[in-house]
């Protein structure tokens, strides 16, 4: 008798009765078929009941945004799980690969309130992330807390992006914000003992993004390792989309460029990205080099003269047929017209 | 191929209206009151209902319902925890954002940005 036929509810015995180890033979016990479903069943595994997680209903409602079509799909997903648990997250990436833009849809998704702090443009750290003194006739001089300091109190929870950290040569913004990234989770306005403190709303959340790399000359190379420590939710790594994603974000973004025109960028920027791998550039065609091409073409410039116009800043002229200029421009001549 | 179910914002509420002897449609009901802008229907909560009857998680429900509609809908709020409004509002964020992209797209197609064009060469003729 198999499990299958106990399953149906055939519990008809035709076997001999079977003699246990330790049975002896005036004990016998005739086994039955409830005895041989208890023993089926005892071995049987019981299948786990399935219990529901953030990623799973995540998965199961939320579509993916173009834009977050890599080939890791779970790089959409575990960004909102982090959004969630309130879990800052670390982005780093080619310059032009989409950073910034996902840090603004991110916000869209959620609707959470978006403020963005680049600190490439900062002029005197303590000012843009605490505040200032300012003077009127009516109150005299007063304090006025930065718009960061309004970004933390927001009690929506606040979507707060640190564009380019690696833009602070210094070093003074990330001190300043080491305890409003970890458990402490609290802002100081000056340095005395009773300083005021700013309470960070529970919601808030932090998305950076950085250039990690030798060719961003304006940037460090990398950044601290204590400050890493502090992306709880985990450094992302993006690359630039897939030919056919990129092709398709420029037929969005560029609604009016032919399929042809769109493939033709997208494959320019693949040749050229396979020469920066190779190490024979410096640098690549970033998605917002792509774009712009686009918008040149669909404006009436020819495609040839849209990527010379794009592309070739970029890479330096220098004396000799090897430059990197002269590896760029045959790229383009050899699309044809 | 192992069919792989789906999980979301509205199931937990779901369960607990359905052990409740709730009817899918009534159960519906009340899902639209949480989640106004989900698209929720009876049909979907009764697959819902047929897979815990599957999984063998919904047993013993009663036969009638041991609660009325207007106490469902009045507590059906309190039920849904953090966790599922966030995802709740991440799908309407991410529903509103491909309504955007689409609708910019045939703003796009639909306006010719020509007459501009002519405008601001006209006021560098001038």
């Amino acid at each position: 008798m198999s499990y299958e036929d106990i399953e149906r509810g055939d519990l008809s015995y035709d076997r001999e009765p079977v003699h246990d180890e330790g049975y002896t033979p005036d004990e016998e016990v005739r086994r039955t078929a409830v005895d041989d479903f208890m023993e089926l069943a005892k071995d049987a595994k019981v299948p786990e009941p399935h219990i529901p997680t953030i990623m799973s209903k995540l998965k199961g409602s939320v579509d993916m945004p173009e834009e977050f079509k890599f080939a890791d799909s779970n790089t959409f997903y575990t960004m909102l799980r982090n959004i969630y648990r309130n879990k800052s997250i670390l982005i780093t990436g080619p310059s032009g690969c989409g950073k910034s833009s996902l840090g603004k849809i991110l916000a869209d998704i959620t609707n959470k309130p978006f403020y963005a702090f680049n600190f490439g443009d900062t002029m005197n750290p303590s000012a843009k992330i605490l505040g200032d003194t300012k003077y009127s006739s009516e109150k005299g001089t007063f304090f006025k807390p930065s718009r960061f300091v309004s970004a933390l109190q927001d009690t929506s929870g606040a979507f707060i992006m640190l564009d380019e950290v690696t833009r602070d040569r210094t070093g003074d913004l990330a001190n300043i914000l080491m305890p409003v990234l970890d458990g402490q989770k609290y802002l100081a306005l000056d340095e005395s003992d009773d300083a005021d403190t700013v309470q960070i709303n529970d919601g808030a959340f932090f998305y950076a993004t950085a250039n990690i790399g030798r060719e961003y000359l304006g940037a460090a190379h990398d950044l601290d390792r204590a400050w890493k420590d502090r992306f709880t939710g985990g450094i992302y790594e993006l690359e630039y989309l897939p030919a056919d994603k990129e092709t398709e974000l420029l037929k969005i973004r560029v609604p009016s460029i032919s399929d042809v025109d769109a493939e033709r960028i997208t494959d320019f920027a693949s040749r050229v990205r396979n020469l920066y791998k190779s190490e024979e550039l410096n640098t690549a065609v970033s998605t917002r080099m792509c774009l712009s091409t686009a918008e040149y073409v669909s404006d009436g410039m020819t495609m040839l003269d849209a990527l010379k116009q794009v592309c070739l800043p970029f890479y330096p002229i220098q004396a000799g047929d090897d430059t990197e200029r002269v590896k760029v421009m045959q790229t383009i001549q050899s699309m044809g017209d | 191929m192992v069919s792989r179910k789906k999980d979301t914002y509205w199931h937990s509420l779901a369960k607990v209206l359905l052990e409740m002897g709730l009817k899918p449609a009534s159960v519906a009901k009340c899902i639209k009151e949480v989640f106004p802008l989900s698209e929720v229907t009876g049909r979907h909560v009764g697959a819902y209902n047929r897979r815990l009857k599957t999984e063998g998680i919904a047993t013993d429900r009663p036969t009638k319902p041991t609660i009325n509609m207007n106490e469902a809908l009045s507590i059906s709020q309190s039920m849904v925890n953090d966790e599922d409004m966030f995802v709740y509002n991440s799908s309407v964020g991410a529903m509103k954002r491909t309504l955007k992209c689409f609708e910019m797209k045939l703003i796009l197609e639909a306006e010719s940005s020509e007459d501009d064009i002519d405008t601001w060469i006209g006021t560098l003729t001038q």
